[in-house]
């Protein structure tokens, strides 16, 4: 045997060239000491197919050959070769279509490396890759039970995840892969403060909450308190936002009545304390009025009544009585100008 | 109507009286019908199309619900009929899409003239006497093998999809972006098309329909093929000289021959 053909038969790798419609006609040892078969159990008995597990074969009927057909090649395809005992050989499969000189059918040219090992650390990584699937799969059925809109974030602020309540209470259409804005839903009026809060929140890496008007409905705002923790990683660095959206419009409503009624009732109050007051004047004013008169009377009978005839003791009480009532006088001026 | 072109990727070849509408099966698009459509776009009017979640469909119009059975495959096939206001027109489709089209033929009859199986099977899970070639657990192997080449697979086929495979690097963003998305439809897809069960609607088929099979083909087994042949009324079968589930690939000659003869008669 030439020294290339002993090579080829013992390369560390199984080596097969098949007619495109299965029919094998060369294999070398290495292939063939994995499947314990001798050459003449597999030239021209046995199709490419034959050699692989079932889903193997389902998966290049399916698959694989049509797409040999269209690219002339394919790489790093996981087979896995059947050998005796029931049991596999995981193998990976590179192939190309060539035409061989002389030949005008088309054959494959394949080899097989045996990854039995790496195969059992990609098994470990597939079943990593599952149940993190399956966790962000809980994740999402049960954030979407929760009465409540649940959201997370990247931590720049791009929202990566929202519930289905978030599509139903913001009447916002579920565009798979598409980017979800929460702040252009807010009120126009509520955007610059809630983006201010928001930037220092993301900066400091502190919880983040605010109560914002969104638009639930065509020209519909809702109050909504608006919260966000940030998840850390081991580094401190913020790995993720978790967030939520509370309607607290209901409340909202409610509080803003009480104020409203509050500011009623003091209303009220300051009206009676005015009428009272007015009251009040109406009444000191006309009482005034009323005693001033009498006075007046007095006053103009005592000027009558001033003569210099009086008696030394007439005049001195006389002077008192007009004293006192001037004295009154003032007193009763001063509270009508007071009034 | 331009929607829906577009959703579903809808190329029109050649010209001619007769409209033939092509329909892939699953883990392929409408490249799939290359030999045939130049073949026979000489004589005919080709509709070529993608189902959404495959080839360059729109990939935003998918919904995982909608495309959960074959309902949701035939219901493109019959928009697309609509939009492009076809009457008695040919429906081929391979593997899991002859079922599709045929759920299209028993709902609106008036848009197919005739159908044209390839590698048909109305069930493709062995079920007591009927043998549809396939265990429960032969299906999860698939699946596995699936899962475990996802990643190659769409890396060869993304630059032949983009058609630029001299330049593969416009095919690998793509493949990237593809990765990240398309593993849940190719289970679904293949989901819809394994434990779908069309037994009951054979007898349902007004439109005549001919099926083309191969030896060995494990997809399309004999005692699928022949109960089909059983019970659908109006069908014939010829066996080709070829093996193998895709003969339109592997033997496009034999395919295109048997189709042109059939359309003769």
């Amino acid at each position: 045997m030439p020294l290339t053909d002993f090579m080829f038969e013992n390369i560390p790798c199984g080596c097969l060239t098949y007619y495109t419609d299965g029919t094998i006609i060369s294999i070398n040892k290495t292939l063939l000491n994995w499947m314990e078969l001798g050459k003449e159990d597999v030239i021209g008995k046995k199709r490419f197919s034959d050699l692989l597990s079932v889903g193997g074969k389902l998966y290049y009927q399916m698959i694989i050959m049509p797409l040999l057909a269209r690219q002339g090649s394919v790489n790093e395809i996981n087979f896995d070769i059947a050998v005796p005992g029931g049991t596999y050989v995981p193998s990976l499969y590179n192939a190309v279509v060539l035409k061989a000189p002389g030949d005008e059918r088309e054959v494959v040219n394949a080899v097989f490396v045996k990854i039995t090992d790496r195969k059992k650390h990609e098994a470990d990584l597939l079943r990593g890759k599952r149940m993190a699937e399956e966790e962000r799969k809980r994740f999402e059925t049960l954030c979407n039970v929760i009465p409540n809109i649940i959201w997370t974030a990247q931590p720049g602020g791009d929202i990566s995840f929202v519930n289905s309540r978030f599509y139903e209470e913001f009447h916002v259409s579920k565009i798979s892969n598409q980017q979800v804005d929460l702040f252009a839903l807010f009120h126009p009026g509520d955007q610059p403060r809630m983006r201010k809060r928001w930037e220092r929140a993301v900066l400091k890496a502190i919880p983040f909450d605010g109560e914002v008007r969104i638009c639930c409905g065509e020209n519909r705002y809702d109050w909504y308190l608006l919260r966000a923790t940030p998840y850390m990683d081991e580094g401190g660095n913020i790995s993720q936002w978790f967030g939520s959206c509370t309607n607290i419009h209901e409340r909202r409503l409610r509080q803003q009545k009480r104020v409203e009624s509050l500011n009623a009732s003091l209303n009220e109050a300051s009206q009676m304390i005015d009428e009272r007051d007015r009251t009040l004047q109406e009444i000191s004013y006309s009482q005034s009025h009323v005693v001033r008169k009498p006075l007046a009377n007095i006053l103009g009978l005592m000027q009558v009544i001033d003569t210099d005839d009086m008696t030394e003791p007439q005049q001195a009480m006389f002077d008192m009585i007009k004293q006192s009532a001037e004295e009154l006088d003032t007193v009763i001026k001063s509270m009508i100008i007071r009034v | 109507m331009t929607d829906i072109l577009l959703r579903n990727n809808v190329n029109i070849v050649g010209n001619g009286p007769q409209t033939i509408l092509f329909a892939h099966g699953f883990g392929g698009d409408q490249n799939a019908w290359r030999h045939l459509s130049n073949a026979l776009s000489e004589q005919y009017r080709v509709v070529l199309f993608d189902f959404v979640g495959c080839g360059n469909s729109d990939f935003s119009a998918y919904s995982a619900t909608k495309y959960k059975t074959l309902r949701g495959y035939a219901e493109d096939v019959l928009d697309i009929c609509q939009a492009l206001q076809l009457k008695d027109a040919i429906f081929v489709g391979h593997s899991v899409a002859c079922m599709v089209g045929m759920l299209a033929a028993i709902e609106s009859p008036a848009y197919f003239k005739r159908l044209i199986f390839l590698g048909p099977s109305a069930c493709y899970l062995n079920d007591g006497n009927y043998a549809g070639g396939i265990n429960p657990s032969e299906l999860d192997a698939l699946f596995e093998v699936m899962d475990n080449n996802y990643q190659g697979w769409a890396r060869a086929m993304a630059p032949a999809i983009m058609g630029n495979a001299d330049r593969p690097e416009l095919g690998e963003g793509f493949a990237n972006d593809w990765i990240e998305y398309d593993p849940a439809i190719a289970a679904n897809f293949a989901r819809a098309t394994f434990l779908s069960d069309n037994r009951p609607y054979l007898s349902m088929l007004q439109v005549p329909s001919l099926s083309i099979i191969c030896e060995e083909d494990i997809l399309a087994t004999a005692s699928a093929t022949q109960y089909i042949a059983d019970h659908t009324p109006g069908n014939t079968m010829v066996k080709l000289n070829a093996n193998g589930h895709c003969p339109h690939l592997s033997a496009p000659q034999e395919v295109i021959k048997t189709i042109k003869n059939y359309l003769l008669n």
